[in-house]
């Protein structure tokens, strides 16, 4: 099984090494697990994020991984997602699991993912207290469910950039607040969707409201 | 799924399902527009103005539509934005200083590289 795991952040650091140990520990799954982030761990992300050294976040982690879970082959790429990067990092039959920090990403990502005949995209994201999972399936180059396009014109028209378009001056400008516990349950809300698909063949819903302070969840159908 | 009447329960016959994010609720709103309905609750459910309207799972086109009895109407909460963006722009001294990050690129440095072949 072939996993691209987009954003090292808050969401991605916290679903890996679950992850990792799921396959670890599977007899009957094998899995590849590419990590991929551009940016590196800083002072400012311990408040929600644990990383062995200071260094690029995916390169970083692979390398915890790989000793944590020998049997889990691990890799990473130290780059953001780009227009002119995209193609050789999502492939057919890929399992991506993306956890970023912009709309730009989750729109370039899925229309990717719409050109493909066979793709399964899980994307979550948060705000300060609660967050959304999105699940996109392609199976035999036909929809299984919808893009994470549809109905979400805040990602079909993004008014964020892509990090690589990004200047510091906007960055800082855009950084909010975060709260690790909705990073984790995000994270575990994405990795229950990817359970499912590995064990139902299909996606639990098309996407996942959480909420923490009201305790709420509700998966939607649309 | 959560299903959480609120206030008096509606009229038999007037009820309409009404969603935004986690909250599904049935209200006594048949014979009220989109606009009116979304007018009504975007204080009580904080629905963002960016966000469609979907009833009985079609987007509506302009939101004049009347509500019926028995419609569901769903007001698509906006993705999350975050997941892994930086939390602060205030940086702590370190007496290891970390690699540096996206902000601290030299101007001229290519953003990214053509990745290896998998």
């Amino acid at each position: 099984m072939e996993i691209k795991l987009i954003g090292m952040g808050g969401i991605g650091a916290a679903l890996v090494p679950f992850l990792a140990r799921y396959f670890q520990h599977s007899r009957s799954l094998k899995a590849r697990l590419t990590l991929v982030d551009g940016d590196a761990f800083e002072p400012g992300n311990r408040a929600r994020q644990e990383f062995a050294r200071f260094g690029n976040k995916a390169v970083v982690k692979a390398e915890e991984l790989a000793r944590a879970f020998p049997a889990v082959s691990v890799r990473a790429l130290a780059q953001f997602v780009a227009p002119d990067n995209i193609a050789a990092m999502v492939r057919e039959g890929d399992t991506v699991l993306l956890a970023v920090d912009n709309y730009a990403t989750r729109r370039l990502v899925s229309k990717h993912c719409e050109g493909l005949d066979s793709v399964t995209l899980i994307s979550g994201g948060n705000e300060l207290t609660d967050g959304n999972v999105q699940v996109y399936l392609r199976r035999n180059g036909v929809d299984a469910s919808r893009p994470l396009t549809y109905l979400h014109p805040e990602i079909e028209h993004p008014t964020d950039l892509l990090p690589t378009d990004e200047g510091c001056e906007r960055l800082i400008a855009t950084a909010a607040p975060q709260l690790l516990f909705t990073n984790l349950a995000v994270a575990a809300a994405m990795l229950g969707a990817l359970y499912a698909i590995i064990e139902q063949g299909e996606a639990p819903y098309d996407e996942l409201y959480l909420d923490l302070p009201s305790g709420r969840q509700l998966p939607v159908r649309r | 799924m959560t299903q959480e009447p609120v206030g008096a329960a509606p009229a038999p016959g007037t009820s309409v399902a009404v969603t935004y994010g986690v909250y599904q609720l049935q209200l006594d709103l048949a014979g009220r527009s989109v606009a009116a309905v979304r007018a009504s609750l975007a204080g009580a459910l904080n629905i963002d103005p960016r966000s469609l309207a979907v009833v009985n799972g079609q987007p509506v086109d302009g939101e004049s539509v009347v509500l019926r009895p028995g419609d569901r109407i769903e007001f698509v909460r906006l993705a999350g934005q975050k997941g892994g963006g930086p939390v602060s722009k205030e940086i702590p001294r370190e007496a290891n200083p970390p690699a540096p990050s996206r902000c601290e690129r030299p101007p001229n440095r290519a953003p990214h590289a053509a990745p290896p072949p998998f």
